[in-house]
């Protein structure tokens, strides 16, 4: 076990090396300028000037140097090239938590009402009611999350006043774009959950529970959910990194301080650090995620061994 | 001032502080609580560095937390630039040099507003160390020393700005400038305190508590991506005329969100792009609508060293294509005014409106396009086969409005004159690499005035300004600018500005101009006493309150 | 006791000792998943729709040769559907039901061609991957890691921005290089626990080429989930694209894509609702079909449910 963890660890290390570099790599290859707004009207000399303060004016393997000594060493990751004077850092620790909490609130959202409707279209297979309950499940991936977040606002807060349209900072704020958020995601559940409890019921062991007597919601809770519940949670890993970049578009209609927002218009802005330091960030957590996941899988389910994992 | 295209009107809410009794002028009652929510249709500001921050956010944000040595306001009816940070000034008899007698005022922390503050900020912002984008105004005013220190071949000891005592500033300029009066209301004359510099360092102006304010409300809180806060400032000289207690600012970048926020209340004020939404705001009825015109226009340039657009004949036929009227139907939405020409209705050259003194240019042109173009082909000896000509078409943004214009030239292009037009959509910073690389046939942008001057709309079409790279120079354009530079006459300047605009539009066709932005704002019915002066970066709050705000 | 003679017994022949085999009528695995996947009426009906849809998104646009698709009028702008405008008209006079079909064509192309491109590199590498195990299927497993560990956005953000957003091959390329990752994951899967079946073990025996077992032997074996996930993964491009296209990455004009006209149409909901509705209804659909077709093929499919 010990001897998986450190494995596991130094391959995360490795992964992590190569994301940044090709990052990196990838970055600089897109056209365009991150100084080109403010190096307009300056005389060459201060256009100089700006370029040799931000350091673009080395070559790249330099630049790259630089950006790995400061990561390693002092974990930091630089400054941002559109807002002067604010480090990747503090952008970081103030806005991810933010999407974190909505994505957080939209996974549960999905989660929960994901599962639920899995468990109901499972025990009732092939009837009427399973196909309406997979239909609502559906109805959520098909529509395009912009969509669903202006109409969920038109509707919510003007017509029904009981949400404001934008802005941060108490928990009804989060409701609107938890829920557009989390709609898509709900099919996504439910099906996962649907196929792993028919395997489930359709196993011995619940037939005796079941000839004897037990309650479904006894089967569901004591039987079923442990061992149907595996594939959902091999999804949590990759599901919990996403959370960070996949809330843009529902940042950007509910003006939510969040780092999805901030990501993309680094992005566009070419702000060379803030698009490094989010891909480390988002990269670090996914990596550790999969790998908690990975060892949770483990634990929980007594048919994977982890020693032969690999 | 260059503008992302598309970009809404910074529109500001107001709200109103109550201040009890004395200054109401109506006899309405003023509500007990007096704030005012005003959105602003971006996500964030860049910085509050007053010698950093170049767009329009921030500027509005300066003009009501911060006082410059002038005011932009409104006053029975007319825009007038009152005396703020200074009393009084006065200019030498050879217009050269400009003194600025102060009023006592304090900042938010309680120290003294001085001269010296003035002066430092001036010079910070020509300090080639910070590189800030708006030097070139104070180096084109022709402050003394400016130029010099700014391109690091002078010092800061030379620049020509002193403070004679704590309560007058001198500045002295290289030769008589006729709009140097119209910046003084403007970011470039805010002070700015040393102390603050040195004690933040790189962190000045990233957050609201690296500054203090000294104008008609204070900063207490600013999340970026979510809102801005402001609260009255005690320590303001004139803080008896501020009756809101409490101006917020939410950040709104998604269209739909501010017209869904105006109709719950959220927001008091929002500026409206389209006719379906007026529509909708006056049948709801609970607003006061305000139309008017704005200093930014729209427009097409051509690169002049490509092929076909090195020929001035086929420029125009290009620019004279665009049926204006149902381009401003269709992609300006009827909001604004088509464009003839080049200059917007609202600045003014001395006290009369420029454009009421020289008539749009492009207005009842009777030459044929298609016929220019042809002629204009045969003059560059190029196929006549207009369907062979295939125009890169650069604009500045991936978002819908910019598709539509893309979309609407191409259809325009090809069914008026035949030719194939490609449209390259980048994103901002991109988009400015190429130009200034030169990589485009003919490109999208607009151009917002710096100040209530026809200059700021003409400076930059000069040989060596580096505004817009369009390969463009002309020794009789750049002549009859230097001399409106020069002299103080405005009729004389008038008759220079009216000749450029021929050559700029007619002779040489070097810009196409689409429309002049308006302004269309629906104001919720409490809200009174708010201005809006053309120059201002939003409405004026300082004498806004709101009264019968939850009838 | 009777006496038994040989009189009393037929012989009846050697017939019945076949007793032993399978009761039922020997059909292939794939008649048996067709068969059971007619019975499915939800499969069915969505197969069905889904190329109702296919073919509209082709004849559409010729259905009303009279409106381009980019023939800007401004006398005609906003309409509602009527007789002479299906579908009624958009911001700029556009007939929307030419341009939904159109958008429909290109949608639907992108994810086709997303679909092949993930097929085609994830079958091979996970193929590969699976089949030889050990050294090779660790280095290629951990560089599969690594493409999924960047955020999926950022790499097709980059690429686009790369080819400068220009047509619709870097865009599809964009999405399937982050896309085929997961095929080739399932495809390695399958692989491993399928290798070590005899049959495979009679192949190598026999001296087959690797290569010849990977695609004779065991690839056709894994054909059920590899088709699964392409009716998943087609609908996914298209949407991932509707995302790009709101951003405004997506998609260029004057060409225009499902997801063009729905993030074009937002803004207006307010006022003109069927121009978000006709697009969105489109997406809606093809992802509904897809889907409730993928299920069904899943289950027909699935041999632990062989009936």
């Amino acid at each position: 076990m010990i001897k998986y963890t450190i494995k596991r660890f130094i391959y995360m290390i490795i992964t992590l090396f190569v994301i940044v570099t090709l990052t990196f790599v990838i970055m600089h290859a897109i056209p365009g300028d991150p100084l080109a707004s403010e190096g307009r009207n300056l005389p060459t000399q201060q256009r100089e000037n700006l370029y040799e303060k931000y350091g673009l004016n080395k070559p790249l393997s330099t630049q790259y140097v630089i950006f790995m000594k400061n990561l390693i060493l002092k974990f930091d990751l630089g400054e941002s090239y559109s807002y002067p004077g604010v480090t990747v850092n503090s952008i970081i620790k103030e806005k991810a938590p933010v999407s974190g909490i909505i994505g957080g609130e939209a996974l549960l959202f999905g989660v929960v009402i994901g599962i639920v409707l899995g468990i109901i279209a499972a025990f009732k297979k092939g009837t009427g009611i399973d196909y309406v309950v997979m239909f609502i499940a559906i109805i959520g991936v098909t529509l395009p999350s912009f969509v669903v977040a202006t109409l969920l606002q038109y509707f919510f807060t003007v017509k029904l006043r009981l949400f404001p349209t934008t802005g941060w900072g108490e928990m009804k704020h989060t409701v609107l774009p938890a829920i557009a958020l989390g709609f898509g995601q709900i099919a996504i559940y439910a099906r996962f959950m649907r196929n792993s409890c028919i395997e489930v019921i359709n196993q011995d062991y619940i037939l005796t529970a079941d000839a004897k007597g037990t309650s479904n919601i006894k089967l569901v809770t004591k039987h079923i959910l442990r061992n149907a519940i595996m594939p959902i949670v091999t999804m949590f890993g990759p599901a919990i990194a996403s959370v960070f970049t996949g809330t843009f578009i529902i940042e950007n209609i509910f003006s939510i301080p969040g780092i999805g927002r901030y990501f993309v218009s680094s992005i566009t802005n070419r702000d060379y650090p803030v698009i490094l330091g989010t891909t480390v960030f988002v990269a670090v957590l996914f990596i550790i995620s999969v790998f908690v996941v990975d060892i949770l899988y483990g634990l929980i389910d007594p048919r994977v061994k982890i020693i032969d994992k690999m | 001032m260059v503008m992302l295209a598309g970009i809404v009107t910074f529109s500001v809410g107001l709200t109103g502080c109550g201040s009890k009794s004395t200054n109401s002028a109506t006899t309405d009652n003023i509500d007990k609580d007096q704030y005012i929510n005003i959105p602003i249709d971006k996500d964030n500001i860049k910085t509050l560095d007053p010698s950093k921050a170049t767009d329009v956010a921030s500027g509005y944000i300066f003009q009501e937390s911060m006082e410059a040595l002038a005011r932009e306001e409104v006053k029975g009816g007319k825009d007038v630039f009152v005396k703020a940070g200074a009393e009084r000034w006065s200019v030498s008899s050879n217009g050269k040099t400009w003194t600025f007698h102060l009023r006592k005022n304090k900042w938010s922390d309680g120290k003294t507003v001085t001269a010296a503050q003035y002066a430092y900020s001036i010079k910070r912002t020509l300090d080639p160390n910070i590189a800030s984008s708006y030097a070139y105004l104070l180096v084109g005013a022709g402050i003394k020393g400016a130029s010099d220190y700014n391109s690091k071949k002078g010092t800061v000891d030379q620049v020509a700005v002193k403070a004679v005592n704590d309560l007058t500033l001198e500045i002295t300029l290289d030769k008589p400038c006729a709009y140097f009066e119209k910046l003084l209301s403007g970011r470039l004359f805010l002070p700015q305190r040393q102390d603050l510099v040195e004690k933040y360092g790189e962190k000045y102006g990233t957050t609201y508590d690296t500054l203090v304010y000294n104008g008609p409300f204070k900063i207490t809180e600013l999340q970026g991506g979510n809102k801005v806060v402001m609260v009255k400032n005690e320590s303001y000289w004139d803080k008896k005329s501020v009756k809101l207690s409490k101006v917020t600012m939410p950040f709104m970048k998604d269209e739909n969100s501010r017209m869904n926020a105006l109709q719950s209340g959220e927001i008091d004020s929002v500026a409206v792009n389209t006719q379906e939404w007026v529509d909708k705001f006056k049948q709801i009825g609970k607003f006061n609508q305000e139309v008017g015109d704005q200093p930014d226009t729209y427009f097409d340039f051509y690169n002049t060293t490509t092929k076909y657009f090195k020929n001035a004949k086929i420029r125009k036929a290009f620019s004279l294509a665009l049926d204006r009227q149902d381009y401003f139907k269709l992609i300006a939405k009827g909001i604004g005014k088509p464009a003839y020409s080049w200059v917007p209705y609202s600045l003014q050259i001395g006290n009369d409106i420029y454009r009421s003194k020289v008539p749009e240019q492009l207005k009842g042109s009777k030459e044929d396009p298609k016929q220019l173009l042809a002629e204009g082909l045969k003059e560059i000896g190029a196929d006549s086969d207009p369907s062979k000509m295939v125009i890169d078409y650069l604009l500045p943004g991936t978002d819908v409005s910019n598709k539509e214009q893309g979309d609407y030239m191409l259809n325009v292009l090809k069914t008026k004159l035949g030719v194939t037009v490609k449209c390259d959509y980048m994103e901002w910073a991109q988009y400015l690499a190429q130009i200034d690389k030169g990589k485009y046939d003919m490109c999208f942008t607009d151009w917002v005035g710096d100040y209530n001057d026809p200059m700021t709309f003409f400076d930059m079409w000069e040989t060596g300004a580096k505004i817009e790279n369009n390969g463009w120079s002309n020794k009789e354009y750049d002549a009859l600018i230097e001399d409106a530079k020069g002299t103080m006459d405005q009729s004389k300047r008038l008759e220079d500005f009216q000749k450029a605009e021929k050559i700029l539009l007619q002779d040489e066709a070097i810009i196409s101009p689409s429309y002049f932005k308006g302004k269309n704002e629906f104001v919720a019915k409490y809200v009174k006493g708010t201005e809006s002066p053309l120059f201002s970066m939003g409405k004026e709050l300082k004498y806004a309150y709101t009264s019968g705000r939850d009838k | 006791m009777t006496e038994l003679s040989k009189k009393n017994f037929e012989i009846l022949g050697c017939e019945d000792f076949n007793s032993d085999e399978i009761v039922r009528p020997n059909i292939t695995y794939g008649q048996d998943a067709w068969r059971r996947l007619k019975k499915n009426k939800i499969a069915t009906f969505s197969l069905v729709l889904l190329i109702v849809i296919f073919i509209l998104a082709i004849v559409g646009p010729w259905l009303r040769p009279q409106f381009g698709i980019n023939e800007i009028n401004q006398k005609i702008t906003n309409i509602k559907p009527n007789a002479v405008h299906w579908f009624g008209t958009d911001n700029l006079g556009r007939d929307l039901w030419v341009r939904t079909w159109q958008g429909a064509r290109i949608s639907i192309i992108i994810g086709l061609a997303g679909a092949a491109f993930e097929l085609i590199v994830g079958v091979i590498y996970g193929g590969i991957s699976g089949y030889f195990g050990g050294m090779v299927d660790n280095v290629m497993t951990r560089i599969v890691e690594i493409l999924n560990s960047i955020p999926y956005l950022i790499l097709v953000l980059l690429i686009v921005l790369i080819f400068n957003n220009k047509g619709i091959f870097p865009l599809i390329l964009a999405m399937g290089i982050t896309g085929w990752v997961g095929m080739a994951r399932l495809v390695r899967g399958q692989i491993f626990s399928i290798k070590e079946q005899e049959y495979v073990l009679a192949a190598k025996a026999l001296g087959s080429k690797p290569l010849k077992i990977i695609f004779v032997h065991l690839l056709p074996n894994i054909v059920g989930v590899m088709i699964v996930d392409i009716t998943f993964a087609v609908p996914s491009y298209i949407f991932s694209e509707a995302f790009l296209s709101y951003i405004g990455l997506g998609v260029q004009s004057p060409n225009t894509s499902l997801g063009v006209l729905c993030s074009s149409a937002t803004p207006n909901l307010i006022f003109y609702p069927f121009q978000l509705f006709w697009p969105s209804l489109v997406i809606c659909l093809i992802m509904l079909t897809f889907n409730l077709f993928g299920d069904g093929l899943s289950d027909a499919l699935d041999p632990k449910q062989r009936q």
